[in-house]
This record gives structure tokens, C-alpha cells and sequence, in this order.
């Protein structure tokens, strides 16, 4: 939390007091500043300042907003511990390009949550048939598919080489080459490579066994499939909440993994696991 | 006796020429470092895009010039800082340099690391720009007057010590 702290301007300390239960943190110019604890929003009294804003920027690109333009283009950074700061504002083109986002009027902090113990109950099913199963994880946006990835990863410990492609650095939170999360002794990082050049040179030079990957998109599948035929397991997360959405975009693609697994934040999170037919097997407590 | 007065005032007028000749020589050093400081931001930044610290405090590392301590306050400006331009203002405010110069370091060096890459290379080249002109004048002062200041002292110290015997 002392990497959430870090970033926060001082003034609004007194707000972010249990920084333990903040999963996200909205800051909209000359608006009030919202926390989100566990799920819950609320609305605070501090009027979030054009200095603020720009405060939390350079303290999160490290004093170098220069270091992090082509992350910003894409609308995000991520700074040390994972946490990845959403950036809203006028878009800057260069040669018809997007370049940079100028003006900006808000920024969505996500606090990543390590909780080791978080991949326990599905890890039977990823390592079933005494095998590492090709496995994708989907659910809805914050429902705690990187968490649960982070945790694959750091099971792995039995020797396989993991190559993590961690386009956002959320997964690893990677800091001048340092990982500030926890992804295992057996992890070699991509960090902000994009997924075509990730795997294309990966698979190449890396020689992984296990390749782990974040918020595949659609175009991503292609390099999954290519991954496959090379012999290599993939276990990559999604963002879909439906089953049959999934099973569309693995036909059209046909790309098939051998489990599917979404996550569902109720009163408690819940692992449904479907079987390669897309057939539900089980449903976990996570 | 009187010789010794002599000398001893030859002496004192030298050294007060030789302190004073040399009043040119810091910040043409310091001048010629920050631009040599400069240039390997441009080249930090160009190759790896290195963060603002780590570029200052590597290059301020094993060194105990002017420049080296300014570098090492600002490292530790840019990592605990509100970033406000009054702290700035206090570590730049012992340097070797006019008012009007540390005006200018103060203003650039408050807005470095706030804009893209490109931005970013052009605002520290014309600011070596500047370094380097300022850098000439004092190179150019210290050729001018600054032996004949020496020179001067010891002159001064010579008459001052015959009128006194």
C-alpha cells in the first residue's frame, strides 16, 4: 500500500486511510474524488485540482513523463506495484497517430490485490491429467482475473519455464527490470511488448513451456493458435462474461483451449469450470 | 623589516588578485559540465528513455563538483518532493551563478520530465544551447580579465607596501 501512498497527493491522505480495502480511486477534475473499498463507492469531499492530477502523474512516471508517452497513448500507466492509473483527456495525434493524451481531466487508480492462495482451488483442474492444461480465464472487468493469474504463475515451481507477456505490467508491476509482485522463481517477463511481437519472439528465443498472458483481444487468438501448434500451454484471461461469447470467438478463431474458466464476484468469487465442450465440469469457491 | 613588509604586501595584493582573477572559472565549470550533463540526458532519454532520477544520479555518482551536489539534492528533489518550484528554488540557490542564471536553472529544471520525448529533447538542446553560450562569455571573461586581475593584485600589493615603507 506504501506504493498506492507513494503516488496519492498528500492532501488527500487523510482519505485513503485503510488503503488495504481500496480496489480503485477516481480522480475528476474539479470534481470530488471517489474511493472504491471492496466494491463499495463513495464519494469524498477533496476537489481533485489540475495540480493534483498532474501530481499523481509525475510521481507515477517516476518524475519522466517522457518514459511513459506511448503507455499514455494507449490510455494508462502503470507504476510501481502494479497499480495501473486509467488516463482520460484530449487525445494528441502525431502523423495521424495517436501520440499522447494532453488536457488531462481524469484518472482511474486500480490498486492490484496480490493474494497469494487466490489460485488454490482451480489449480487441480489446471494440472489434471497430470498435465498443465491450455486454460482461459474470463469474467467481467475487476473481478480478479490477473490476481488469479499472478497466483498461477507463482505456483508454477516445479522447474517449468513461464514466459509472463505482460503487456500492461499489471501482472508483474515490473520497475526498472524488478518485479514488485510476486510471479514465481521460474518467470521470464515481456513487460509493455505488444502480443504479436511477445509471442512471435518469445517462442522464438524464450523456449517457455507455459506461457501466461493478460487481456487477450480478439486479433490476439491468432498467436494463441500458432503458440499451440508449437506445443506450448497457454493460460491467458479474457474479458467476456458469457460462455457461449467464448465459444463464438474460439470457433471463429478456432482456437481451443482445454478449460474455461469465469469468474463472478457475488457475495463471494466463484470459479465455473467448463470442460473443452464448453460444458460446465465444476464451480469453486476462489 | 622593511623588505619583509615589502613581500608580505606583495603577498596579501597577489592573493587577493589570484581569488578574485579565479571568480570567473566555477561557473564556466559548472557551465561546461551541465552541458556534458545535458548531452547524456539527451542520450539517456533518446536510447532507453531512462527515468529522470536514475539519469541525475548516475552521473552525479563519485563526483564533488557543483554541479554533482546540485544533481544529487535534485535526485532527491524529484523522489520526495511536491515537486514545488520554492524547494527548488533552496538547492539551487548556493550555486556559483547570477541571479538571472539560477532564475533559468530554476525554470528549466522545474519543468523537466513534464513533457514527451520529443518535447523533452528539444527543450534540454536549446537549453545546452544557452549553457554553452554562457559557458563562452565566462571562458571568454576569464581570458580577458582574469590574469590581468592577478597581475593587478600584485601591482597594488607592490605600491601599497612602498607607500608604506
Amino acid at each position: 500500500m506504501r506504493d498506492l501512498m507513494r503516488i496519492l497527493p498528500p492532501e488527500f491522505f487523510s482519505y485513503a486511510k485503510d488503503a488495504e480495502n481500496i480496489c480503485e480511486i477516481r480522480l475528476r477534475l474539479n470534481k470530488p474524488a471517489v474511493i472504491n473499498r471492496n466494491g463499495i463507492k463513495f464519494a469524498t469531499p477533496f476537489f481533485v485540482t489540475k495540480n493534483n492530477i498532474d501530481y499523481v502523474l509525475m510521481k507515477a512516471s517516476n518524475a519522466s513523463i517522457y518514459s511513459v508517452t506511448e503507455s499514455m497513448a494507449k490510455g494508462f500507466i502503470t507504476t510501481q506495484g502494479g497499480i495501473r492509473i486509467g488516463i482520460g483527456g484530449r487525445g494528441v495525434y502525431k502523423d495521424g497517430k495517436i501520440s499522447s493524451i494532453g488536457d488531462i481531466s481524469s484518472l482511474n487508480i486500480r490498486v492490484p490485490h496480490e493474494i497469494k492462495g487466490a489460485a488454490d482451488n482451480i489449480l487441480p483442474y489446471i494440472t489434471a491429467k497430470k498435465r498443465i492444461n491450455n486454460t482461459l480465464i474470463f469474467s467481467l472487468p475487476g473481478a480478479g482475473k490477473t490476481t488469479l493469474l499472478r497466483d498461477i504463475c507463482r505456483n508454477f515451481n516445479n522447474g517449468e519455464d513461464v514466459l509472463i507477456i505482460d503487456e500492461r505490467n499489471e501482472l508483474s508491476g515490473t520497475v526498472n527490470g524488478n518485479c514488485t509482485l510476486d510471479v514465481g522463481n521460474f518467470s521470464d517477463l515481456y513487460v509493455f511488448l505488444d502480443k504479436k511481437t511477445a509471442f512471435e519472439n518469445g517462442l522464438r528465443t524464450m523456449k517457455p513451456e507455459i506461457v501466461v498472458t493478460d487481456e487477450l483481444n480478439y486479433d490476439d487468438f491468432y498467436f494463441v493458435k500458432r503458440a499451440f501448434s508449437s506445443g506450448v500451454v497457454i493460460i491467458a484471461s479474457f474479458h467476456a462474461d458469457d460462455i457461449e461469447e467464448i465459444k463464438n470467438i474460439c470457433q471463429a478463431y478456432k482456437t481451443f483451449f482445454d478449460l474455461y474458466i469465469r469468474i463472478t464476484a457475488e457475495d463471494r468469487r466463484y470459479a465455473t469450470v467448463y470442460n473443452e465442450r464448453f460444458k460446465i465440469a465444476d464451480r469453486v469457491i476462489l | 623589516m622593511k623588505l619583509i613588509l615589502l613581500l608580505l604586501s606583495i603577498g596579501l595584493g597577489g592573493f587577493i588578485g589570484i581569488k578574485t582573477g579565479k571568480k570567473y572559472k566555477p561557473p564556466e565549470y559548472f557551465f561546461k559540465e551541465l552541458t556534458d550533463f545535458l548531452q547524456y540526458s539527451v542520450n539517456s532519454i533518446n536510447l532507453y528513455k531512462t527515468p529522470l532520477p536514475s539519469i541525475v544520479e548516475t552521473f552525479s555518482a563519485d563526483s564533488n563538483t557543483d554541479l554533482a551536489n546540485f544533481l544529487k539534492n535534485y535526485a532527491d528533489y524529484l523522489k520526495n518532493s511536491d515537486y514545488s518550484k520554492s524547494e527548488l528554488e533552496k538547492i539551487i540557490k548556493n550555486l556559483p551563478l547570477c541571479d538571472d542564471e539560477k532564475n533559468e536553472l530554476c525554470i528549466f529544471f522545474h519543468s523537466l520530465g513534464r513533457f514527451s520525448e520529443d518535447e523533452e529533447k528539444s527543450k534540454i538542446k536549446s537549453f545546452a544551447e544557452y549553457c554553452e553560450k554562457r559557458r563562452s562569455y565566462y571562458a571568454e571573461m576569464d581570458a580577458k580579465y582574469g590574469k590581468m586581475i592577478v597581475k593587478l593584485g600584485f601591482t597594488a600589493g607592490a605600491i601599497v607596501g612602498i607607500l608604506l615603507i
